[in-house]
């Protein structure tokens, strides 16, 4: 049977929800940081100029982190807190300097394909689902 | 404080929580009245939202102990909202297990002063401490159900000046 908590919680916007969720993702991971070094939150508030009540607070789950406190937190403790996704490939090779095209021909396998080259020792693994067979020109760095 | 007499029940049990609440003899749950004090109200209801929303995700996660008071310091927690002055009393019994009371907004730095939050507090505090009498005299105990521990035992209270 839905309870009254049950029902109202239906009704809080999404990114409330997504809000408070984030927050607990932050204190969880402060406080397993915390946990790892042995670190007690009133060292923590001390070594971030702040009063021990705050952190308590925050370690609730509902406080709106700013990115600027994020940032403080992370410079106090020297590890991160947030790692936002890149939609940028990285290159294969760091310090390549020149840019191969070549043509690569996928073949679908059950729907599934891998394609496999190999360019001078450095192995560059290419998974992708295609609907049909196609020719796909792809930049690579070597 | 007035008699308030009444019984602990199980509100709901979630993957990773039971909630318990009192429910005063001939009234709504503690729970539910504090929802239904704040559900209509324009001002407060972003707060009363994220309150729920952070019981919400203690029903999916269960309570990291370190979020509430230092190990083994027993004592009332107050659930906030961010900013806003409202506040929601309980008490976590474990990773698993949470009771939930009233609660209203905070007027007042202390909450032992704070006419509208100070009441709550008083009986969630004259209430815990009943129950922690009663498990150490087996009165009420925790009873293993599959991998779940329900409180158990005699759950009826009276609270505050019953004579």
């Amino acid at each position: 049977m839905s309870t009254k908590f049950d029902r109202i919680l239906k009704e809080v916007p999404p990114e409330i929800k997504l809000m408070v969720s984030k927050s607990f993702d932050i204190t969880e991971r402060i406080l397993d940081i915390l946990d790892a070094r042995g670190m007690t939150q009133k060292e923590f508030a001390h070594l971030l100029g702040k009063k021990e009540s705050e952190i308590c607070k925050w370690m609730k789950g509902t406080h709106n982190f700013t990115l600027e406190t994020i940032a403080k937190i992370e410079i106090a403790l020297g590890e991160a807190l947030l790692e936002v996704p890149r939609n940028r490939q990285l290159p294969v090779l760091e310090s390549a300097k020149q840019q191969v095209f070549f043509d690569l021909l996928i073949t679908v396998k059950e729907g599934r394909l891998t394609a496999q080259e190999e360019i001078e020792g450095n192995t560059t693994v290419y998974i992708k689902t295609y609907q049909y067979q196609q020719h796909v020109k792809i930049p690579l760095v070597v | 404080m007035n008699c308030k007499k009444g019984k602990v029940i199980v509100y709901a049990t979630y993957p990773a929580l039971t909630i318990y609440t009192f429910k005063p003899r001939g009234e709504v749950c503690l729970f539910d009245q504090f929802i239904a004090k704040f559900e209509n109200e324009k001002m407060y209801r972003p707060s009363l939202n994220k309150i729920l929303a952070a019981i919400g995700e203690f029903t999916a996660r269960g309570i990291n102990r370190g979020r509430f008071r230092p190990q083994g310091e027993r004592a009332i927690e107050a659930l906030p909202s961010g900013f806003s002055a409202l506040r929601l009393y309980c008490v976590p019994y474990g990773e698993h297990a949470i009771l939930i009371g009233n609660g209203d907004i905070k007027t007042a730095a202390l909450v032992q002063d704070c006419p509208k939050c100070g009441p709550h507090w008083r009986f969630l505090t004259l209430l815990d401490a009943e129950i922690q009498q009663r498990l150490l005299e087996k009165e009420m105990f925790w009873l293993k159900v599959n991998r779940e521990s329900i409180l158990s035992g005699n759950m009826y209270f009276e609270i505050g000046d019953c004579e």
